[in-house]
């Protein structure tokens, strides 16, 4: 038997091979053990990954990404996920447990539970109805409040929603009046203020929120340019940027602690062909614009003080053809750069220093066109 | 052979359950069974003969390679490992597996043949092979999805002698890469359970030399 011997010659086992055994099927067995709580998600597993959601309107479903750290896209098997008619916007909770999607050829909303392990998603029933022609949402960073615009019925849906179900109860005066066509929400980092694309009557409304219920503030509705279809506000909540897709222009406002907006100097700003979404980095040094009619993405620096763009070296940056939407990484690492006619999903890798884009690293294509993309935290 | 079965049946039991709790526990206690048993037994005999046929049955477990699936990161599945060995003679034969593995979200099945390379010693049969086959999948998630495609299999193990015709698998660890819905996975199984053997192929004697006297 020489060095390798565990038995003896008279076949006993002794006591050092039993406890080697012994050992070794414990081994071999221990993983076992955890197996039902891995990806499975039982617990055991706690993801280092976001996930990109992505809906898919024409599937009437939302198809899930595993997200790495430098911004690849990965499948999650089983996409797309069943959603409700049409699924357009979307809303992650801060949680990241749960989402909102906005149907609008049903006119409700679909709470979706996020299985953060698989990277799953399971539509909770029933849904939630709102008005008519649901078009974009936005939430609170508590995630106490759900804001809904109803394009085609010229209210917002207000709900309080519960963190630990996801549920939703409307809030009381809910749906609120708005001013024609709301189309896109944006609610100011404290929460505090309510603005709203207004594209058919070329304005910004803007409105506080006090435990959900809306008040529009003095001289509301603000003129912007014409067709405004995005906005980005800064961290202090200083000034306030809005894309004016058919004129090719940024309109900046300065918004007072009433909310009040005021046009900086300058504004508006001519930009490239046919703006559409906009995304101000973590930092809020750097504002990036997507060209739809000119398949790049704009970079601008911005002045912390007076709030100025200025468009950094090399900008305008290649993106796909027509780039749509836009999601930045929270580590500024990269961005997600959504094509509705293309029907893909590009990772541009952003150098942090310069706000600089390094063109399109990667990409997937979708089996329709996405209706809007989110990260989770 | 009671204990195992019984084993075995409390697995099985857990699967259709799909209880976590009891996966932990049913695992925990194969452990201890098993070690037990070892700790406990005589062998049937100290040389090992190397049987014709062997037929293995047991518990497997499989780290699985689902982050090519958009999950977080692996997962871990249990399930069963089935194979049917026709040795040539004492170092070489053919072996064909079957498998499945499972859990509450994906699973893996898989069948693959191959040649397996044996070197008995003593009471132990150490063994190594590599098998081709198919490997499928199903993904419990939203719609459920499913694919088959092609499996490698390569990896090896530790037979020792328990009774006249049974051997205990002490373990099988295989690699195993599969490429279902269109990325490759890279795959760990251990496996462990009972071997029931036919036959014997004993180790060519070789003859004294004729030393006739003068």
């Amino acid at each position: 038997m020489g060095k390798m011997a565990v038995f003896r010659r008279d076949g006993v086992i002794p006591i050092r091979a039993r406890i080697l055994i012994s050992t070794l099927l414990a081994l071999a067995c221990l993983p076992g053990c955890g197996s039902s709580s891995g990806a499975s998600g039982g617990g055991g597993s706690t993801p280092t990954t976001r996930l990109a959601l992505v809906t898919l309107p024409s599937q009437n479903g939302v198809s899930t990404y595993r997200v790495s750290a430098s911004g690849v896209l990965t499948l999650v098997a089983g996409s797309p996920f069943p959603a409700g008619p049409s699924p357009s916007a979307l809303w992650i909770l801060p949680s990241g447990n749960f989402a909102y999607a906005a149907n609008q050829a049903e006119n409700d909303i679909s709470l979706l539970k996020i299985d953060n392990s698989t990277g799953s998603l399971t539509e909770i029933m029933p849904r939630t109805p709102v008005g008519v022609n649901p078009s974009s949402l936005a939430m609170d960073s508590g995630g106490n409040f759900l804001y809904v615009a109803n394009q085609a019925s010229n209210t917002i849906s207000v709900f309080s929603a519960s963190s630990s179900s996801g549920s939703l109860t409307a809030v009381t005066g809910s749906p609120f009046p708005a001013n024609p066509g709301p189309q896109t929400l944006l609610l100011s980092p404290s929460g505090d203020f309510l603005f709203v694309c207004n594209p058919n009557i070329a304005a910004v409304s803007v409105y506080t929120t006090s435990s959900g219920a809306l008040q529009e503030v003095a001289g509301s509705p603000f003129t912007v340019g014409h067709v405004p279809v995005s906005m980005a506000v800064d961290s202090g909540e200083h000034f306030l940027y809005v894309t004016n897709e058919a004129d090719g222009t940024l309109s900046v406002f300065s918004i007072a602690a009433s909310g009040t907006l005021t046009p900086i100097s300058g504004s508006p700003f001519t930009i490239v062909s046919a703006p559409a979404a906009l995304a101000l980095n973590t930092s809020g040094n750097y504002l990036y614009v997507t060209n739809h009619g000119a398949a790049n993405v704009s970079v601008y620096a911005l002045d912390s003080v007076t709030g100025v763009p200025t468009q950094i070296a090399n900008s305008p940056f290649t993106a796909s053809t027509t780039p749509s939407f836009l999601v930045l990484d929270p580590s500024n690492t990269f961005m997600l750069e959504a094509d509705q006619t293309a029907k893909t999903i590009s990772t541009l890798p952003i150098t942090a220093s310069t706000g600089a884009l390094a063109g399109i690293a990667s990409s997937v294509t979708l089996p329709s066109g996405p209706g809007s993309v989110s990260l989770t935290k | 052979m009671n204990i195992f079965l019984s084993f075995f049946g409390m697995l099985e039991k857990m699967r259709r359950r799909k209880s976590r709790l009891n996966a932990i526990c049913c695992t925990a206690l194969g452990c201890l069974l098993a070690s037990l048993v070892l700790s406990t037994y005589a062998p049937a005999q100290t040389a090992q003969e190397v049987p014709r046929l062997q037929v293995f049955g047991g518990y497997s477990y499989l780290h699985f390679d689902s982050k090519t699936f958009g999950f977080a990161g692996g997962s871990n599945l249990n399930g069963w490992n089935a194979s049917v060995a026709w040795n040539i003679n004492r170092n070489f034969g053919g072996i064909a597996e079957l498998s499945g593995q499972y859990n509450s979200n994906l699973n893996l099945r898989d069948f693959a043949a191959g040649p397996q390379f044996l070197l008995p010693r003593g009471n132990k049969i150490f063994f190594a092979h590599v098998l081709f086959g198919k490997g499928r999948t199903f993904i419990n998630e939203g719609g459920g999805v499913g694919d088959t495609q092609r499996a490698y299999v390569a990896g090896g193990g530790i037979d020792l002698s328990f009774r006249h015709r049974l051997d205990i698998r002490l373990v099988q660890a295989d690699f195993i890469r599969t490429e279902l819905l269109q990325q490759s996975q890279n795959n760990i199984r251990i496996s462990t359970g009972i071997v029931y053997r036919w036959g014997g192929i004993r180790r060519t004697k070789h003859r004294p030399p004729n030393t006739q006297a003068p």
